[in-house]
């Protein structure tokens, strides 16, 4: 065969026969980066409908009955649950409490599926099918989660996708509360619906214009933006907003950033991840986008601030009762002890225990230094040559523990507890406090730029340093990767020390470097500046550590 | 890389799996356009593998479109592959065979083949990819993936054979239309 097997792949991968497209143009319509297709991958973002709009008719009087679901629509889960594959595990294996319970009130129609009641998480699947109501292209709730018998609702985090075939929202509802008893009448409750749509505001942003702009939104729950941008190495441009908010529910639910738009009306991406709606100063909102300094400085390139908007309402409560039961996961679930001392983690490290349920399996650690923290940036379970993703957790009001969590990706309780365990942490992350030796010092501050070096823990580091607006400007890199970073930049004033304002928000352990802060209405020329910490990063360090053997 | 220069080095393998999966160019030009729309969603620069993803990425979009039509498709004309009515007489059909078939009629064979088999066998030929990168694209065992890529090969030979007798002889079409 294998002769035939050589002509079919020179026919496909080479034969004239394929009719190509035009790939330049193709090129151009990717760039304003629109879906065509509803039929997305598993990473497609849902489209926006359009729907006509139509009143939405309130009317509290209609008695709300659920309804056992009968229709046979087999739903898809696993894009919902790409980051909680524990649960589209143990979905598969018939683990979930099955619910299938239905209410409809004004013509929209909530869902609860199937319920999952771990051993320290809740996680209830639900659909919602807006009816003839909807519109936009998401909808978000004032209120979701599980009431009990006393009337208290416990409170949660969700999250939905559009189903375009379906056209119903698929979500998951997750808390951390679990039940104490084995089994609990609750109520799923669902209260007051708000429909997204997109927002923009055109702002008459100058990229060229060193000082701070400020433009008056005062719309949509939108009061101003303030935008800064600082030349960044490489011909870069860092763009950094704040935004004040009229009405506080915007805040939290618009996702509010700046859009820039070359003259073709085709979005400009960033050359690195954003960051966006990072608490500022004084509890506002504050983004930082970086560009390439010259697609913004193109001619014709605009600027927009684009946020999800409110444009309907159906104000009301679905709600859902129903028997929650810890039983479908508890029969297979173990705890067992470790006491295995993580040396290479300070503060007395140890890995106390280890719980394994259908959907995760949890290390707990155990610090005798309170709010120690396992020092790398990646882990993972080795189960037998199979990898499970796995992340650090607090717990709460326990300052020394943590834990690390492992989604059950395609295990049962079962096997795992017939094979070898590794724990396998990778990108080591270690944090270094400054002593009471000045790092730099800065002389004859002015609005010019200077820079001077300086080493900190034996790495060399570059000063950057300006005024501008009257505030001063401190920026730090290093061209050595091993250096993480300065957290934050302080000087004396007598024995007081005064804090820098870091102007760029720092990610622990993301391989950049640079640090800045600004001192606000700063009047010297001559300073010497301390750190508070820095960080160095090691990211092809690589701990392993056995759990266990197999048996 | 720039974005740009990821495209230019994908796009052909890109649109070919789309095309021989979807069967015809306006569904594979807009399955293309929209996988390098999701590749450029992502942070791509710290993807390691990044062929396999691609491709990965690329069969997600056409299944999901392809599931999606399933009932407006017209149905396939199904080929009876088991039909052994002469495979034993005929020795190295490769040889005798395969010189003869164009571009045109492997394009026509190629595209009757069922999905399943059809997404082991672009993964393989135009995404280049290893049985193990293909198993976990498709979420199946690569058993499976071996054996499909064999009955897809097999298949391949047979529809061959036919088509070829099928010309030569004048005798009654199987299927293959």
């Amino acid at each position: 065969m294998e002769r035939l097997e050589n002509q079919m792949k020179d026919q496909m991968k080479h034969s004239n026969t394929v009719p190509y497209p035009d790939f330049d143009r193709m090129w151009s319509s990717i760039q304003q980066g629109e879906l065509r297709t509803a039929a997305g991958g598993e990473l497609a973002a849902p489209r926006s409908r359009s729907r006509k709009r139509t009143a939405i008719a309130v009317s509290l009087s209609v008695a709300l009955m659920a309804t056992p679901v009968y229709a046979a629509v087999t739903y898809d889960w696993s894009n919902l649950l790409s980051f909680r594959a524990g649960i589209e595990t143990a979905l598969e294996q018939g683990l979930g409490q099955t619910i299938e319970q239905s209410v409809t009130r004004d013509g929209i129609t909530l869902t609860l599926h199937t319920a999952f009641t771990d051993e320290n998480r809740t996680f209830l699947l639900y659909s919602l099918d807006p009816g003839a109501s909807g519109k936009g292209k998401n909808i978000g709730f004032q209120n979701i989660g599980l009431q009990d018998a006393d009337g208290k609702l416990i409170k949660g985090h969700y999250y939905h996708q559009w189903n375009e075939e379906l056209q119903v929202f698929q979500g998951y509802f997750e808390t951390d509360w679990v039940l104490n008893e084995r089994q609990a009448e609750m109520e799923f409750v669902v209260e007051n619906i708000r429909f997204i749509g997109d927002g923009s505001q055109t702002i008459a942003f100058r990229p060229d214009h060193p000082e701070t702009q400020t433009f008056e939104i005062q719309k949509d729950g939108i009061g101003t933006v303030t935008l800064q941008s600082f030349d960044q190495p490489g011909d870069k441009v860092l763009l950094n907003s704040v935004i004040t908010f009229t009405d506080p529910a915007v805040q939290s639910n618009s996702w509010v950033r700046i859009e820039a738009t070359d003259k073709e009306g085709a979005g400009i991406k960033e050359t690195e991840t954003p960051v966006f709606g990072a608490p500022g100063a004084s509890g506002n909102y504050t983004s930082q986008q970086v560009f390439s300094a010259a697609s913004l400085s193109a001619e014709g390139t605009t600027f927009q601030l684009k946020y999800d908007r409110t444009i309907g309402r159906a104000d009301g409560t679905w709600s859902l009762g129903t028997s929650l039961s810890k039983k479908q996961l508890e029969d297979s679930s173990f705890k067992e002890e470790l006491n295995i001392p993580f040396t290479e983690v300070p503060g007395g490290t140890k890995i106390a225990e280890m719980i394994v349920t259908p959907t995760q399996v949890r290390l707990v650690l155990t610090h005798e230094e309170k709010f120690t923290r396992a020092h790398y940036m990646n882990y993972k379970l080795d189960v037998g040559g199979k990898l499970l993703n796995g992340n650090v957790w607090t717990v709460p009001n326990q300052s020394n523990k943590t834990e690390l969590r492992f989604e059950m990706a395609g295990l049962t309780p079962e096997s795992l507890a017939q094979q070898p365990l590794t724990l396998i942490a990778n990108h080591r992350v270690d944090e270094h406090k400054g002593d009471d030796n000045p790092v730099v010092r800065l002389t004859g501050i002015s609005t010019e730029r200077q820079t001077v070096s300086s080493s900190i823990g034996g790495y060399p580091v570059t000063w950057t340093y300006y005024m501008k607006d009257g505030n001063l400007y401190v920026q730090s890199s290093s061209t050595d990767s091993a250096f993480g970073g300065v957290n934050q930049t302080y000087y004396l004033d007598g024995k007081d020390r005064e804090y820098g304002r870091p102007a760029i928000l720092g990610v622990f352990g993301d391989g950049n470097n640079q640090h800045m802060d600004v001192y606000e209405n700063y009047t010297g020329t001559e300073q010497e500046l301390y750190i508070y910490n820095y960080t160095t990063t090691q990211p092809d360090d690589e701990l392993r550590v056995p759990i266990r053997q197999g048996k | 890389m720039t974005e740009r220069e990821l495209f230019d080095s994908y796009n052909k393998e890109v649109y070919r799996t789309c095309y021989y999966m979807l069967r015809n160019a306006q569904d594979a030009e807009d399955v293309c356009h929209d996988v390098f729309v999701t590749v450029f969603r992502q942070d791509w620069k710290r993807i390691e593998n990044i062929r396999a993803w691609i491709m990965r990425i690329t069969m997600n979009h056409c299944l999901n479109l392809l599931r999606k039509n399933q009932t407006k498709r017209e149905k396939q004309p199904q080929v009876q592959w088991l039909h052994e009515h002469k495979a034993a007489s005929i020795k190295s059909v490769d040889a005798v065979v395969l010189e003869r078939e164009t571009s045109a009629e492997w394009e026509k064979l190629l595209k009757q083949l069922p999905d399943k088999l059809l997404a082991v066998v672009t993964l393989r030929f135009i995404g280049e990819l290893s049985v193990a990168e293909i198993a976990d694209t498709l979420h199946i065992p690569q058993g499976t993936v071996k054996s499909r890529l064999h009955k897809a090969l097999k298949l391949m030979r047979k529809k061959l054979e036919q088509n070829h007798s099928v010309w030569l002889k004048g005798e009654e079409r199987l299927g293959t239309s």
